[in-house]
């Protein structure tokens, strides 16, 4: 507890220390680092501490302030630390001759961010976590409105500060509402709206695709690791009931979310051009995996199966560590290509396997990872979930195998379209020829932005490794969260850890096999004299950059065969000749909740709030006469419809 | 005649009286004629509680008080100023009203009728001094509602708030509402300044803009919608 106190301290002093530095900006990102990064590892260290049991559970008092670490706050603080330590390390680099005079600014948002996260999950008075939840909200938006001269990051900004400010209309009434213990199931659901706002559930996820694109890199990093996962933070941690209704009423909202967001995500994922917006999808397709996660779990202990609970309840806690270690490597990656590029726009990168090598490779291993594929430590998270839907569907209870079902057949869908778009994001990006000349003229990016990178890449692998030894904690969480007394330590535990120390010895296996292969490539090519040769040109004479695939050609199939769902606009313009000499298409995909909910229901609201501004027209008269008007109605509506209860 | 048939008799003629003021002020353009009705009103809100009294036995200092107070400011001090003022801006009538003199006698009448409709349902308490006195005060609230709503000049708007004010006390005073001396002062005063205040905005506006009409005055309204071209900084200088 003292180290996460040491923790907040640091990150409070650095980040107030920061501005200070004025004009030095190399100055304050040193000051900023190093207390960041002293705050992060001291951080991690008094979590794992706690999780592994060397420190016990405690409570601080400071002041007004009532700050409690258990086992949930330092599971989802993980994620921070674990998404702050290579986003803090790569930020020096990334803002390095982009924020002249404004660094010092930027850490102090940077710090105090992860430290409100910090806080959220140590608040345990309403007051006090809505408190720190709106500073985490204020926070980064100023990090996400940082490139303020841009116009469209205004733009992603004001949804963003939209988003939170909705976020906590719904939250206050829960909190008011849930602890006063009233209004059960209706605080239920303002919670989950709220938090939903956060999570980025499908319908309330409108402010990812916009905020994180625009933000910089380190800070999307740390807001997709790290601070959307709060959000189930705060459902797990409301006051809700854990009788069988709620349980279930719990269960089916989070699963249906969580499945409706997996698709959606990761369909939209694929359609996007610019490649932070793509993994700002992916992170609501993440979202949705752990929302059926957490569903499952709902649902196996509603319905008295422990162990499916538990199982699900594991894997979307282990999924949750995953996609925060892989997703910042992502996310930093597509920083470093953006700096090596100038631009996000997928079509227009290429080739910068060759000049961006380790920033590749880093990329590569986090996309594979992430699509759930075997070898590495995204896989292991829906392995759990895989299982428990197949325990559901054979569980003998016909409301199970109808959970059970779907999420077998949506987590299919969205690994495979999963891959699809990481194979896209590749693609696009690193391999085959450069399409402009700013990627051609990318370089690797300095050591210190691919330190940050290796550091992602070491987590992950740390992740793989411990994710047998973590399942006891995950047992003990669920068994907790869903108020059952059940002890796991002889049936479920043992053998879920086993089927992860497996899948972790065959990645080792398979790592060193795939190393020592390399190895022997490299020895045996080393004799012959390597040629760099152009990529293979298919036969054509005289190949140009403009021949390639581009991303949006990849994924062309795809997206038509979705088009129904996807809506995408195509834009051609092409000369009507027999021998168009210039031909251009374009293809935009403008989000399903945006295009058909948002932007009617703001419409209309603007122009019935245009029409309400007439009334205020600078006359005295229109006023007073407004108010009179009303006046009477109350009088007459208190008159004649409330006072007849007298 | 016994005293208390005398009352009993006067009470109604004075609420009857400030209905018929207020049914004048609502066709009178006469800014003079209109500050004259108004101190006519002021005086009757002072009698209302010495009649009351019934005169069986003397009256609290208190009451005395109030009366003459109300007298004094209502219907002496503030009228005085609210004459010098109109004399100072130069103006003494309202020439042109949003709402026309005709179309302000049949809304007055109505809110009249409303009123007393209204009142005839309304849970009063028991020991009300009239039966006239809840309908008549809330007619004059909402002929002082009505006269700032649709008067331009300030002054008028002014004597619009009077006469809301005047509705107020009248109907404190018919249900025999006991506010005590404090209160009372501080209403008092509060009328006293908004006057003074009024006074001063309307010399120091008509010495800048020659004209005190309030409909003009919406040039530093922060909505600078259709109507830019028409806003009153312009108008006559």
């Amino acid at each position: 507890m003292n180290l996460i106190l040491i923790t907040s301290t640091l990150l409070l002093l650095g980040g107030l220390a920061a501005p200070f530095c004025g004009k030095r900006d190399s100055l304050a990102a040193t000051i900023g680092m190093t207390s960041g990064l002293f705050a992060c590892a001291i951080g991690l260290a008094g979590a794992l501490a706690l999780l592994f049991g060397v420190l016990p559970p405690a409570t601080v008092r400071a002041g007004c302030l009532s700050l409690t670490l258990d086992s949930l706050s330092a599971l989802f603080q993980l994620p921070v630390f674990v998404a702050g330590i290579p986003a803090i390390l790569h930020a020096k680099g990334y803002l390095a001759g982009h924020a002249e005079g404004r660094t010092g600014w930027f850490w102090l948002f940077f710090l105090w961010t992860l430290g409100a996260m910090v806080w959220v999950t140590l608040a345990r008075t309403p007051v006090e976590f809505l408190v720190a939840w709106e500073m985490m909200g204020m926070m980064s938006f100023a990090l996400v409105a940082f490139e303020y001269h841009e116009k469209s990051t205004l733009h992603a900004a004001w949804i963003y500060l939209l988003a939170c400010h909705a976020g906590a209309a719904f939250l206050i009434p829960a909190f008011i509402f849930g602890g006063c213990g009233i209004w059960g199931m209706g605080a239920l659901i303002a919670g989950l709206i709220g938090f939903g706002l956060k999570i980025g559930f499908p319908l309330l996820h409108v402010w990812l695709p916009e905020a994180h694109p625009a933000a910089p890199a380190p800070v999307s990093a740390v807001m997709s690791g790290a601070m959307i996962n709060l959000g189930f933070y705060g459902i797990l941690q409301m006051p809700y009931a854990t009788d069988e209704t709620t349980l279930q009423t719990l269960g089916w909202i989070l699963l249906v979310l969580g499945l409706t967001g997996a698709f959606g995500g990761i369909l939209f994922a694929v359609a996007q051009r610019n490649l932070k917006r793509l993994l700002a999808y992916s992170s609501v397709e993440n979202m949705g995996i752990l929302g059926i996660g957490f569903g499952l779990g709902f649902l196996g202990a509603a319905y008295g199966k422990h162990v499916i609970s538990v199982t699900a309840f594991a894997g979307a806690f282990l999924h949750m560590l995953n996609h925060a270690a892989l997703k910042s490597s992502l996310f930093l990656g597509a920083g470093s290509v953006l700096r090596s590029t100038s631009t996000l726009n997928m079509d227009r990168m290429g080739g910068l396997a060759k000049r961006m090598p380790k920033t590749f490779l880093s990329f590569l291993f986090s996309a594979i990872s992430l699509s759930g594929l075997p070898p590495f430590n995204g896989f292991l998270g829906e392995l759990l979930i895989y299982i428990a839907a197949f325990l559901a569907l054979n569980a003998g209870i016909t409301a199970l195998t109808g959970a059970g079902l779907p999420v077998l057949l949506i987590l299919a869908m969205v690994g495979g379209l999963a891959a699809v778009a990481y194979v896209k994001a590749l693609s696009a990006v690193f391999l085959g020829e450069p399409r402009t000349q700013a990627a051609a003229d990318a370089e690797e990016r300095p050591f210190s932005m691919l330190l940050p990178l290796l550091i992602g890449a070491v987590f992950s692998f740390i992740l793989l490794f411990s994710a047998p030894v973590l399942m006891p904690f995950f047992a003990d969480l669920a068994g907790a969260l869903t108020g059952q007394a059940v002890d796991f330590s002889e049936s479920v535990v043992p053998a879920l850890a086993s089927i992860l120390a497996r899948v972790a010895l065959f990645s080792l296996f398979f790592s060193a096999t795939a190393g020592i292969l390399l190895r022997l490539r490299q020895r045996n090519l080393a004799k012959n004299a390597e040629k760099i040769k152009p990529t293979w040109d298919c036969g054509y004479a005289e190949p140009t950059a403009r021949m390639e695939y581009t991303g949006t050609a990849f994924v062309q199939p795809v997206v038509d065969f979705f088009a129904n769902f996807l809506h995408p606009v195509k834009k051609v313009r092409m000369d009507r000749k027999l021998f168009p000499a210039h031909a251009e298409i374009s293809v935009e995909t403008e989000d399903a909740a945006d295009r058909t909910v948002w932007k009617p229901f703001f419409h209309f609201f603007g122009r019935a709030a245009d029409k309400i501004h007439r009334l205020q027209s600078g006359y005295l008269h229109l006023y007073v006469l407004v108010m009179v008007l009303a006046l009477l109605a109350m009088l007459i509506w208190g008159f004649y419809f409330e006072g007849g209860a007298e | 005649m016994d005293t208390a048939v005398f009352f009993e008799n006067f009470l109604p003629a004075l609420f009857a009286l400030l209905l018929a003021m207020d049914l004048l002020l609502a066709v009178s353009s006469r800014l003079l004629h209109c500050i004259r009705l108004v101190a006519f009103q002021g005086l009757i809100i002072g009698l209302i509680p010495l009649a009351m009294w019934q005169w069986t036995t003397p009256p609290h200092t208190e009451l005395i008080v109030i009366a003459v107070l109300n007298i004094a400011l209502k219907c002496v001090l503030i009228p005085y100023l609210l004459a010098r003022t109109m004399r100072s801006a130069h103006v003494c009538r309202e020439l042109e009203p949003l709402v026309g003199y005709g179309t302000s006698l049949l809304i007055v009448l109505a809110s009249a009728a409303f009123s007393f409709f209204f009142c005839r349902e309304l849970p009063l308490p028991g020991e009300n001094v009239s039966f006239l006195a809840a309908p008549v005060a809330f007619t004059t609230i909402l002929t002082g509602l009505f006269l700032i709503v649709s008067r331009k000049k300030a002054i008028t708007q002014a004597i619009g708030f009077l006469t809301f004010e005047n509705g107020i006390t009248a109907f404190g005073a018919g249900m025999a509402l006991e506010y005590g001396l404090v209160v009372e002062l501080g209403i008092l005063l509060d009328v006293f300044v908004l006057v003074f205040v009024m006074g001063i905005a309307v010399f120091r506006i008509s010495r800048e803009f020659q004209h005190i009409d309030s409909d003009r005055l919406n040039t530093l309204g922060d909505w600078s919608g259709d109507d830019e071209n028409e806003t009153g900084m312009k108008g006559e200088n």
